[in-house]
């Protein structure tokens, strides 16, 4: 039975969900945030009524709780397998409480020892967190990989899905490997470093990179740029507007003299939008703004067809990138617009939608387009 | 290029200063002088106004600013960026953004180093101490630890960051401190005279592209104004 981890994309990755009674692990680097990426799917699972279990080695229950509480996540009737607490000299509540330091090469061995009683203890059906596995990489691949083998049968028994999180801080491929052959399911969390900023994405079996943010709403899939390119006064600032949580544009007399700026975070998704200046003077704006974008907008005046050729050469700009595009055949609510077919012909290009950005309209489908063209899955 | 260590009577010792993007070892025991060490390396730093990252562990960051002034040091208005290993301890998980709620969580340590790297890049940063490394390793298996230090070092070399890092005498075994020593470019030992208990002695260890003046223990004090090589 698939189940869903509450992040659409990832659900989707996998046709559907995590397959429950199963092993799964989230291998990342050392720059991604595992344990609220992890949390999230909890949470979920907690909500479609699964007891939920969390092994910690590393972070204070009452901090993954209030984490958790921050992110607005459930954490109802959590139970812990605090490893932790009692080297960091703090009293354990849970009933399930590391006695050895975590530092000692028994740890695993105990760590396990409590896992197991848990499990059994615990109804059923349920999901494990268990943050993280490095702790004990110390031991060996080859010792722990066999332990997780044996607990599979365990799972089965206890129906329980159990999501394993490791950083890998430089491991051998073939330690690794040895891990990977006891999971049923393993998925790669990363990141992408550019200059002042960084990314990070997640894969599953060599898919393309979905990026994401944590944000104060969970995790959300991440743009980082989209271009609102178009001729002079076609509405681009209004579109940027309209499809913007926050944004900002730098006026002159009511046209955009530099660049507008907006912020989109609905459905999963979390994205950055700039609008470019529409006149030829500023294409070297253009140009700097085209470096690196995933996605862009063009919006067209549908009210005026001679603005149409610029509207190409803007695009023919940056299109060399193979960059996806949608058109917003904008003003719509004028009576003298063209319709989006016949603009559709005129221009040449696949998709157009007809929009208004002035009364808000078409503009969500048009995003949805253009986000399905980004992330094609 | 060398790193002016802002010790007095030091910098001669080693060919003009620290090897520019190096990481160094401060090892000693308690009470011997090696936060002062850290303290005034990184003053240095900020009086030329370059920034720095300091990973406090045994102190509060109040503490350290608090310490620096008895020696004349003053950094307010200075770009220096505390990370907090310390204030956990009290129990209450922090929202500031460089305090480190949970010591042996690696990870979170790890996005906030970076975070403050990025932070600091266009802000002339060029120094950073560790103090004490050892600490990390009372809560965290070592082989998980080393791991996580030989990614600390590199990226605060690719980063273009000359660090020191302090070990407190006798927390660690042999091995990981001699894999410690394989991941750095230089080990200083402070000490104190067996014979004569309270006079304090300094000696290199080793230095990579260093011209060394002499591999011998060296005596120094603490002053008013900081610590100086005799």
């Amino acid at each position: 039975m698939k189940i869903s981890t509450g992040i659409e994309k990832l659900d989707g990755l996998l046709g559907g969900g995590i397959k429950s009674d199963s092993s799964i692990l989230l291998l990342t680097d050392n720059l991604v945030d595992k344990s609220s990426f992890a949390q999230h799917i909890l949470s979920t699972r907690n909500l479609e009524g699964d007891k939920c279990l969390y092994v910690t080695t590393s972070k204070l229950p009452s901090h993954i709780t209030k984490n958790m509480y921050e992110y607005g996540w459930e954490h109802k009737g959590l139970v812990f397998i605090d490893c932790i607490s009692n080297t960091l000299k703090e009293k354990p509540k849970s009933r399930y409480a590391l006695k050895t330091n975590i530092t000692t090469p028994k740890a695993f061995e105990e760590t396990l020892k409590l896992f197991k009683q848990a499990l059994k203890d615990v109804k059923e059906p349920k999901t494990v967190i268990f943050d993280s596995l490095e702790t004990f990489m110390g031991i060996g691949a080859e010792k722990i990989a066999k332990e997780l083998e044996e607990l599979k049968q365990l799972f089965e028994d206890t129906k329980t899905t159990c999501i394993y999180l490791l950083t890998d801080w430089g491991y051998e491929k073939k330690e690794l490997g040895k891990i990977y052959n006891a999971m049923d399911t393993v998925i790669n969390l990363s990141t992408v470093e550019k200059k002042l900023l960084w990314m990070n994405y997640f894969q599953f079996n060599g898919s393309p990179k979905i990026f994401f943010q944590i944000t104060q709403t969970g995790v959300n899939l991440y743009v980082p740029k989209i271009l609102i390119t178009g001729p002079f006064h076609s509405g681009k600032s209004s579109t940027v507007h309209a499809i913007s949580e926050k944004s900002v544009s730098v006026d002159r007399l009511g046209t955009t003299v530099s660049l507008d700026h907006g912020y989109i975070e609905k459905k999963g998704m979390v994205c950055d939008v700039f609008g470019t200046p529409g006149q030829e003077r500023f294409d070297w704006i253009l140009k700097i703004l085209s470096r690196d974008i995933w996605g862009v907008i063009l919006v067209v005046d549908s009210t005026r067809p001679e603005t149409f050729d610029r509207a190409k050469e803007m695009l023919a700009q940056i299109k060399g990138y193979e960059i996806p595009f949608v058109v917003f055949a904008n003003k719509q609510d004028l009576p003298k617009a063209l319709k989006a077919e016949v603009i559709k012909k005129r221009l040449g290009l696949p998709v157009v939608i007809g929009t208004s950005a002035i009364k808000n309209e078409g503009l969500e489908e048009g995003l949805k387009l253009l986000f399905d063209k980004i992330f094609n899955i | 290029m060398r790193t002016d260590t802002g010790i007095i009577g030091f910098n001669e010792k080693i060919g003009g200063g620290f090897p520019e993007f190096s990481t160094i070892l401060i090892k000693g025991p308690a009470g011997i002088g090696k936060t002062t060490f850290c303290n005034q390396f990184i003053y240095q730093g900020l009086k030329k106004n370059e920034a720095a990252i300091y990973m406090s562990f045994n102190a509060p960051p109040e503490d350290v600013k608090e310490n620096m002034k008895k020696f004349g040091w003053n950094i307010e208005g200075k770009i220096v960026l505390f990370i907090d290993v310390y204030s956990w301890q009290s129990g209450t998980m922090a929202t500031e953004k460089y305090v480190i709620n949970d010591p042996a969580d690696l990870n979170e340590f790890n996005i906030k180093i970076f975070k403050a790297i990025k932070e600091l890049s266009d802000k002339n940063l060029k120094r950073c101490c560790v103090d004490a490394l050892s600490t990390l390793f009372v809560y965290i298996p070592s082989d998980l630890a080393l791991k996580f230090v030989s990614s600390l070092f590199a990226r605060l070399k690719t980063s273009k960051i000359t660090s020191l890092a302090t070990l407190e005498k006798d927390v660690l075994d042999t091995r990981v401190v001699a894999i410690l020593e394989s991941l750095t470019d230089g080990t200083i030992d402070l000490g104190f005279d067996p014979t004569e208990g309270t006079q304090r002695l300094i000696r290199i260890v080793r230095m990579k592209n260093t011209k060394v003046s002499s591999l011998n223990w060296m005596e120094f004090e603490i002053r008013d104004n900081g610590i100086r090589v005799i």
